[in-house]
């Protein structure tokens, strides 16, 4: 548990770009009510927001932080991590506030889905940050997949509570409360079978120690993991394909999958095993 | 001035440490922070004969390492306020203490534990070679203070043509992932980077 503020940011960023991208599309295939699209755009920011005030409580100097841009002239990937947080949080941010004052809604169908690409390259930033050829348990393409996965997980859920606690007035719900339902199954699927193939990779490492043995908790983490991940989806799912429409199992599972989430990252952070490591 | 690098003979360390103590002294480091770091490492076992008697392969010797200064340096790479910088006068790779944001993204992305957060001002501290003394001509104080003469520094081109290329030496990683300016004197139980027989047996003081 060595990196616990970059464990919640990387794990909020991306959770909040997975409910942006998961609205967006209820937005341009479902049409559902404004208002209530518009409050939920919000919640994105909120996740955004305490990702940024943990990544931030990483620095030693935190009031150094417009420091970072520097490393621009050189391409370091934590300075580039930085500008696409930037650029995702600015384009999120114009379009719901479009959205709250009405503004433009022609060019609101542009800046939508620019954003949900920008949402998507913060994610390829993050993961090039911890990709490198001297850490060999991270230069491996698990990485952008097990990020891209927490998006895929977690939007879905936060999107569905989000909607269902405001179905009152939101019309045609039920439809698109299924088909994040199907979606969410989906993507745990991959996001398992993934994680599988991962634990694999990582145990075949050609280094000294068993990565998985460097960790006194490493294999319970790992079961932990894996039982809420598919729990807390579960509780979701069948509520979905049931009809349900309280927003208590969805918010619910939103915790439980978020706290898997965590863990797994977690896991990631301790596994760090540096090309030096005496290997 | 060319680029600035160590030689380190391991047939001539004896593990005494005098290289890690003087520079933690000159540059008054805390406990648990040391710029020059020496790795024990050791391994081998008993092996049975055909005449049932056992004798041992057991081996040991001793790694000084500080900063390499790296050609490739992964820490500037990685370094996202240009604070962690290559100089260009001598090579020497130096981090700038007004700068740095205290990320500690240089500590992982270095293969070597070169880089190590000061807790007290928050911000890295590493082996810089001692460039103020080498420019007045002097050379760093864990060279000078080593008894066995087992240190030397100077431009690496010079060390090279006299003691060859080699830094492929366990318990280092794999040279080519940052061209470490450093070259490895070998004795007669090096075992390559990448070795499996050996372990490092003084994990915590070396930082691991
Ligand atoms: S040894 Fe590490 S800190 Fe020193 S230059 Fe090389 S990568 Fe950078
Ligand atoms: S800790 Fe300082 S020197 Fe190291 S990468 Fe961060 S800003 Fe650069």
């Amino acid at each position: 548990m060595s990196q616990l503020s970059l464990v919640f940011f990387t794990v909020l960023a991306q959770s909040a770009v997975g409910l942006f991208v998961t609205l967006g599309l209820v937005e341009m295939l479902a049409k559902p009510n404004e208002k209530v699209m518009t409050r939920s755009f919000m919640a994105v920011f909120v996740l955004l927001g305490l990702g940024a005030v943990a990544s931030i409580t990483h620095l030693g100097q935190p009031f150094r932080m417009f420091n970072v841009l520097l490393g621009l002239e050189h391409f370091s990937a934590l300075s580039l991590e930085i500008v696409a947080l930037s650029l995702f949080g600015g384009a999120g941010v114009t379009y719901t506030a479009m959205r709250l004052f009405g503004i433009a809604p022609g060019l609101q169908k542009l800046v939508l889905p620019v954003a949900m690409v920008l949402g998507v390259v913060l994610i390829l930033a993050i993961s090039r940050v911890y990709t490198l050829a001297t850490v060999t348990s991270w230069n491996s393409n698990w990485t952008p997949f097990q990020f891209l996965m927490t998006a895929a997980v977690v939007g879905p859920i936060a999107a569905a509570a989000l909607l269902r606690f405001q179905s009152v007035n939101l019309s045609g719900l039920a439809l698109t409360d299924k088909a994040l339902g199907m979606a969410v199954l989906m993507t745990m699927t991959i996001a398992l079978v993934g994680y599988v193939g991962y634990l694999f990779w990582l145990g075949q490492l050609p280094v000294a120690v068993n990565p998985m043995a460097m960790l006194s908790y490493g294999q319970i983490l790992t079961v932990v993991r894996l039982v809420l991940l598919v729990g807390g989806v579960l509780m979701f799912a069948v509520s979905a394909m049931r009809g349900g429409n309280s927003g208590y199992p969805a918010a619910i599972s939103f915790v439980v999958v978020l706290a898997s989430e965590f863990m797994g990252r977690a896991f990631f952070y301790d596994i760090y095993l540096s090309a030096g490591s005496g290997m | 001035m060319a680029q600035m690098g160590f030689y380190v003979d391991t047939s001539k360390c004896t593990g005494c440490k005098t290289c890690q103590l003087s520079c933690k002294d000159k540059n008054d480091l805390p406990v648990g922070m040391n710029w020059r770091r020496v790795y024990e490492y050791s391994g081998g076992d008993w092996v049975q004969h055909e005449d049932g008697t056992f004798s041992n392969d057991v081996f040991a010797y001793y790694v000084s390492i500080s900063c390499n200064h790296c050609a490739q340096p992964a820490c500037t790479k990685a370094c996202p306020t240009g604070a962690m910088h290559k100089r260009e006068e001598d090579g020497l790779v130096v981090v700038d203490n007004t700068v740095c944001v205290g990320c500690r993204y240089c500590e992982m992305a270095c293969p070597y534990g070169a880089p190590q957060f000061n807790p007290v001002k928050k911000v890295m501290s590493k082996c810089d070679g001692c460039y103020e003394r080498v420019a007045t001509g002097q050379q760093p104080v864990c060279v000078e203070s080593c008894p066995l003469r087992a240190l030397e520094f100077g431009p690496i081109d010079e060390l090279r043509a006299r003691y060859g290329n080699r830094a492929d030496i366990a318990p280092l990683p794999d040279p080519t992932l940052t061209n470490p300016s450093v070259i490895i004197g070998t004795s007669r139980n090096s075992r390559l980077s990448g070795d499996k027989e050996g372990k490092i047996e003084n994990p915590q003081e070396v930082g691991l």
